[in-house]
């Protein structure tokens, strides 16, 4: 049965396994929908950030920008909702933004779906201070107006490019 | 001695070990198993039936020497049945193999109601219990291991990654070690659950002890981060002053690793309260320090004679012989103990050497079986069958495969289709099941008077008992309630492939009860013994096209052109069925997806076949792992597409001839899984 010795390790020599420690360095913390973070995952550097990590990352990691998908259902994570609710805002999510801001981290929401309620985001967006919105969505009217927002293309790696620092157009 | 190991931990090594090294110098050793889990005394009734089941067995072994090793399991009512139910003169002793974490759960509570107490802790714990106990309660008996559960493997193989970290990093407690290994710049994998792997350290779960062996032949050094007890704050386990007592020293991995000769850097930032208990770990402060002291390790050191110098320790200090000496020297001096301070008591094992113990313990290994099965039809009675079941029409299902293999044995066989006779079927007067099944209805679809009657369907009656033998053969048992009762009730046998569900049954008093997994017959095993190389390389079996889709990234990593899937058979006839069965099996990995159609996580219901047909089994974690399937020895368990990669890799890599893996493999389901056998035996132990 060589053969089948032969064919495993034919077959194992192509198995493509992500090798160890090539992890991405952190350039891009994002809180968001695991949808949104595929599509950009090849134009940005992302660290999908969850509970789990929110008080620990930003002790060994400094990233580039902090980035928070502003989402409705369905493809909300259950705990999203336990993060930021309108007037509340999570006390370790109000700290990771804190902190990143002290250190001169760009954080920004992403305002990905035409029929979020800015209300349900309040403290978050107020937090965050900047949104960032896709093509073709227009500019919510529910924005308060000393948030900074960004209009960026409207395919997804357009996403990555404006959460690295590039092309972005204020409106 | 007579000595009993009564329950378990998690580590069983520690368990299994001892056992070992106390019948190689010459005591009479009584392992219950384990029996319960948690870290609270047990409540729920059944956990007190298997408790005190577990007692009455200890009391007819009438031991010198009880070693219980998870004191939750007796909370006060139950030590004291367990103390009035043995002589006097019996020692009773505990181990706190979580010592001091459980202290106010389940340690201090019945403290008492031993003998003394075995701890697994600093001298800061021992003097800690002295002062809230008023007096010295023990002493200290740190993890173990033996050579028989993990064998020297050290530098054996050419190493994967420079360093390894075995432990969860996924909790909160435990998640800063995730981001603290990920920083340091070493070349490193972790085994444990590593959920949100942002840097790709997982090296997968480690499922077996030879996965263990596997990990320590192919790394350099181990990292070792110890479990602050202050890092308890906020949970069930916390109580005040626990965080003052430190960490936990020397956790069963460091011994493991000791055992195999992996050499250990331990990162403790809270020095201990008295000199090293392992010298020969490399012991730094800060994580500053880890990064420097591995770079220094890997790049300077002599590797080699770092791994004698730690294995050596191992023999002489931490293995199974050394405590079974102690454990011998207190049973001939119970006493002579509480004359020492905290200090002496906590090194008191120390003047053990395990070198100097005789050590037989070595298990004999069972060759793998490589012939083929032989089936031995019982010509000195040819007994008239009837099997009642359902899904005939199905050729793998339970009942033509029941069917086939007692035509094989010789036995008249008769089918009984209940799903079309059920309006000759007594109303059940509860309404609960679809019928109740007469005996003269069985004698009818024998055509004389049927000798067994075997129940292959989890939704009708048997008949009332009577002197002729009914099985339930394949039960689906959920919970010990009605309608599952009424039909255990009334059959001499039971087999069930629900392993946890057999154990809880057979404590509430179904002895008549026993495990079978999913069988496959003679002519199963024939067509995949004659089979041709397939083109494909991967077999998915699932039950249905829709569990296939419930599973769709477990082995997404390869071509979809290597992978053939195959769903269980529902009309297809012989010999077409058979053929398409042996076309499946002949790639060379298979991968058997959970049974969502049936309750308690069991694998596919073809999981033995493909083991006997040799292929590769990939087993998901999620299933119910049968106890004789060890991955890395017969099959490969995994979680996700990752780790199955991994571990095929490894496989590969490791066994230029995979002959010994697949002929385990095989010899392991000739013997489990074989139907012939098990109803061979099965209808044995009917006779009279």
């Amino acid at each position: 049965m060589g053969t089948f010795t032969t064919k495993l390790a034919a077959l194992a020599s192509s198995l493509p396994v992500t090798p160890y420690g090539t992890g991405f360095p952190g350039d891009i913390f994002y809180i968001g929908s695991q949808r949104l973070a595929d599509s950009i995952q090849n134009r940005a550097h992302l660290i999908h950030i969850t509970p789990r990590d929110i008080k620990i990352a930003p002790r060994f990691l400094r990233p580039r920008c902090l980035a928070i998908e502003l989402i409705t259902l369905p493809t909300r994570p259950s705990w999203f909702k336990r993060l930021a609710t309108g007037k509340t805002l999570d006390r370790d999510l109000s700290s990771l933004i804190g902190t990143l801001q002290a250190s001169n981290v760009e954080t920004m929401g992403l305002w990905t779906n035409p029929n979020n309620n800015a209300k349900a985001f309040e403290s978050l967006i107020a937090a965050l201070g900047q949104v960032v919105i896709p093509e073709p969505l227009d500019t919510p009217q529910t924005l308060p107006p000393e948030v900074k927002v960004f209009h960026v293309g409207s395919e997804p790696y357009h996403l990555g490019e404006v959460l690295l620092g590039r092309d972005r157009h204020c409106s | 001695m007579k000595v009993t190991l009564f329950d378990g931990i998690q580590e069983m090594h520690v368990v299994h070990s001892l056992a070992s090294a106390l019948r190689a110098r010459g005591h009479d050793v009584q392992v219950t198993g384990k029996l319960t889990g948690g870290f609270t005394y047990i409540e729920s009734t059944e956990d007190q039936l298997t408790v005190s089941l577990a007692i009455t067995s200890v009391a007819e072994f009438e031991p010198d020497l009880i070693l219980v090793f998870r004191p939750a399991a007796l909370p006060p009512q139950l030590i004291q049945l367990l103390r009035g139910r043995i002589p006097n003169d019996c020692l009773v002793l505990a181990w706190f193999s979580d010592d001091p974490v459980l202290w106010k759960l389940s340690y201090a509570p019945t403290l008492d109601f031993y003998d003394f107490v075995l701890h697994c802790g600093s001298e800061r714990i021992l003097k800690f219990y002295e002062s809230n106990h008023g007096r010295p309660t023990g002493l200290n008996f740190p993890f173990w291991t033996g050579q028989d559960q993990f064998a020297r493997v050290y530098g054996s193989k050419e190493p994967e990654t420079d360093a390894v970290f075995l432990g969860n990093v996924g909790n909160s407690v435990r998640r800063e070690r995730y981001f603290l290994l990920s920083s340091l710049g070493v070349n490193l994998r972790v085994h444990g659950d590593v959920p949100d792997d942002h840097f790709h350290l997982s090296g997968g779960l480690l499922d077996s002890h030879r996965e263990l062996e596997e990990m320590a032949a192919t790394s350099r050094i181990a990292i070792n981060i110890p479990q602050r007890f202050s890092d308890h704050a906020n949970r069930p386990t916390w109580f005040e002053g626990l965080d003052a007592l430190g960490t936990f020293e020397l956790p069963s991995r460091v011994i493991q690793c000791a055992a195999m000769g992996l050499p250990v850097v331990s990162l403790e930032t809270i020095p201990p309260s008295h000199r090293h208990p392992f010298p020969e770990v490399t012991r730094v402060p800060d994580p500053d320090a880890l990064q420097r002291t591995i770079k220094a390790i890997l790049n300077d050191t002599d590797l080699r004679a770092l791994s004698e110098a730690v294995h050596s320790r191992f023999r002489s200090t931490f293995s199974a012989s050394a405590r079974a000496l102690m454990l011998e020297h207190l049973a001939q001096d119970p006493e002579t103990w509480r004359q020492l301070s905290a200090e002496e008591r906590t090194t008191f094992y120390e003047q053990f050497d395990g070198d100097s113990a005789i050590n037989t313990s070595a298990e004999t290994v069972k060759a793998a079986d490589r012939s083929t099965m032989r089936i031995s039809p019982d010509t000195q009675r040819r007994l008239r069958i009837v099997i009642a079941g359902e899904r005939w029409r199905e050729p793998f299902s339970l009942a033509r495969i029941t069917e086939r293999s007692l035509r094989a044995l010789g036995h008249t066989v008769t089918r009984l289709d209940l799903a079309s006779n059920e309006t000759r079927l007594k109303t059940d007067h509860l309404g609960e099941l679809r019928g109740e099944l007469t005996w003269s209805l069985v004698d009818e679809a024998a055509g004389d008077r049927a000798d067994v009657l075997f129940l292959c369907s989890n939704e009708y009656l048997p008949p009332p008992p009577s002197a002729r033998p009914c099985v339930w053969h394949g039960a689906m048992l959920n919970n010990v309630v009605t309608p599952a009762t009424r039909i255990a009730a009334r059959c001499h046998r039971i087999t069930s492939p629900q392993l946890d569900q057999v154990a809880h049954w057979i404590t509430r008093g179904f002895t008549n009860l026993s495990y079978l997994p999913d069988l496959f017959d003679a002519e199963m095993l024939a067509a995949t013994d004659g089979r041709a190389e397939g083109e494909h390389a991967i077999c998915v079996l699932s039950e249905t096209e829709r569990h296939v889709r419930s599973f769709p990234k477990l082995w997404d990593w390869a071509p979809e052109t290597d992978i053939l899937h195959y769903t269980t058979d529902r009309i297809s006839e012989f010999p077409a069925a058979m053929e398409r069965l042996a076309a499946a099996l002949g790639g060379m990995i298979t991968c058997t997806l959970p049974d969502p159609s049936r309750a308690g996580n069991l694998p596919h219901r073809l999981l033995g076949v493909s083991l006997a047909a040799r292929n590769i089994v990939l087993i998901p974690r999620t299933c119910v792992i049968p106890a004789d399937l060890q991955s890395g020895v017969n099959c490969l368990v995994f979680n996700d597409p990752r780790e199955a990669q991994l571990k095929l890799r490894r496989l590969a890599r490791d066994n230029p001839d995979l002959e010994p893996f697949r002929d385990a493999a095989r010899a392991a389901a000739l013997d489990r899984y074989s139907a012939e056998k098990h109803m061979g035996e099965l209808l044995a132990s009917l006779q009279p």
